[in-house]
């Protein structure tokens, strides 16, 4: 009795902090409890000791989902765009091994409905979709373990954009449900006892989210632009210092950039052309479509010549439009 | 006493027992009165599931010819479930608790050492319920004490 007093009165306890709180006692563990009494037995004058009874219950499995979808903002499509992705995790929140039913739909609210709609589970499991990941055919349902290192799966749901979608700023919803395919659960009420139907013990118990959903949304955004600028360059012609064609020193060579935006506009075009060794730029001979321009960085034209290179600044250009760029150089 | 010498001569070890203990499991649910308010009720733990309150009832019964005294009662709290805050009861009993089974303090004297920090103990963190009764069991007298844990 003294020590236990003594005991009482002293004021700390050490714990590990690792201290880790389990999401569900697995379905079918048995939970004991035991009490000990001890006591001053007046029959032999020492300390007398009794146990009680093992009080023990069985932990049934609980039923529970959770869904996430992992595209927290609107994943930007465009009409007529095939195999477009949506991410979702369904996690078993319960406590023993269960199945899944998913189902992907349209959601109303929106603007267009995509089309084709295909649910894939992540096979690979490496968070993206590829062409192993499997193919989910109605009515079947994935299985996952709440005691397992990973209670959760990656799913995918695969669309088409239909092709009248071209309105920017246009969204679809789709909806992803699971559903425990034990019998009675979908239309049974939290707390409900689902007899004979426990994974590794005999009944289940229906959690607070025996279904669960998550949505997200497909927007469609602007056509992609796929501008490019097409240049080539070419040898317009060359005089020698006896007025023939041949490259010797001294023999002036015209050469011809030819400059075309196609399939867009672009910004900030500038055209810079090196003068090659053992060529010397001839002043005053750079002309763009047949203008000439100043050699000077100034502000009469956006062309500057430099001892080794030529730049001409075209700035903002529509798509379709095409220059061309003449200059004359010296062999050495 | 030479009757009784006889006895313990001849009696296995058990009947010496002066007090016995009996666990009795409930769940604890609550419910909703004709009056509309909400009662905790302690039913027949047929069934439960990670997230159900449980109540334990320890009733010690003085089921020898003389008064005891110094009657303590340990419980560990079961494994797979937490203690529920408050929810250890026992009439003329000054509860105690400990985080590690060997010292044991009122609830506000429990301090943890969480990564090198003393804080003071939480419900979760307590693994043991200790009740030290004040007062002798008459022969043949009964009580019970009483905790609440949550399924894990």
């Amino acid at each position: 009795m003294k020590t236990i007093v003594k005991g009482a009165l002293l004021f700390a306890g050490i714990i590990s902090a690792s201290a880790t709180w389990a999401i569900g006692t697995p379905a079918g563990t048995k939970i004991t409890n035991t009490a000990v009494a001890t006591f001053d037995d007046p029959a032999t004058g020492t300390t007398g000791v009794t146990t009680s009874d093992a009080a023990e219950l069985t932990v049934l499995e609980l039923i529970s989902v959770n869904v996430t979808a992992e595209n927290v903002t609107p994943v930007t499509t465009n009409a007529g765009d095939t195999a477009q992705v949506l991410t979702y995790t369904v996690t078993n929140t319960g406590n023993g091994s269960e199945a899944f039913a998913l189902d992907a739909t349209n959601l109303a609210g929106d603007q267009f409905d995509a089309e084709n709609i295909k649910v894939y589970v992540d096979t690979d499991g490496d968070g993206v979709f590829s062409a192993g990941d499997q193919l989910l055919t109605s009515g079947s349902s994935i299985n996952l373990d709440a005691n397992s290192s990973n209670p959760a799966k990656t799913i995918f749901v695969v669309v088409d954009i239909p092709a009248g979608a071209t309105t920017i700023g246009d969204t679809a919803k789709i909806q992803l449900e699971a559903t425990s395919d034990t019998p009675g659960a979908s239309t049974a009420a939290p707390g409900d006892l689902l007899v004979g139907e426990g994974t590794g013990v005999s009944d289940a118990v229906v959690g607070n989210n025996v279904t669960d959903t998550a949505s997200a949304t497909f927007t469609i955004g602007a056509e992609p632009t796929t501008a490019s600028v097409n240049i080539s360059k070419t040898i317009a012609g060359r005089v020698d210092p006896f007025g023939g064609t041949t490259d010797v020193p001294g023999t002036v060579v015209t050469y011809q950039i030819d400059v075309e935006v196609v399939g867009g506009d672009v910004d900030n075009l500038v055209i810079t052309d090196a003068i090659p060794t053992n060529m010397t730029y001839v002043a005053g001979t750079l002309t763009l479509d047949a203008a000439a321009q100043t050699d000077a960085d100034d502000v009469t034209d956006n062309s500057n010549v430099t001892a080794g290179a030529v730049t001409v600044t075209l700035g903002t250009v529509t798509s379709g439009t095409s220059y061309v760029i003449q200059l004359q150089a010296e062999i050495k | 006493m030479r009757l009784l010498t006889t006895l313990l001569l001849l009696l296995p070890l058990s009947v010496f027992a002066q007090v016995n203990l009996n666990t009795e499991v409930f769940l604890v649910a609550p419910v909703t009165q004709a009056d509309g308010s909400v009662v905790e009720e302690w039913q027949d733990a047929g069934t439960i599931a990670p997230g159900d309150k449980i109540g334990y009832r320890i009733t010690y019964t003085n089921t020898g010819s003389e008064a005891v005294s110094g009657v303590v009662i340990n419980n560990p709290v079961p494994e797979n479930t937490t203690y529920v805050a408050n929810s250890a009861n026992g009439q003329a009993a000054t509860i105690t608790y400990s985080v590690d089974g060997e010292l044991f303090a009122r609830m506000q004297d429990l301090k943890v050492d969480e990564d090198g920090q003393l804080r003071p103990a939480r419900a979760q963190d307590i693994n043991q319920i200790r009740w030290v009764l004040q007062q002798a069991v008459a022969a043949g007298k009964s009580g019970s004490v009483e905790f609440k844990v949550r399924v894990n």
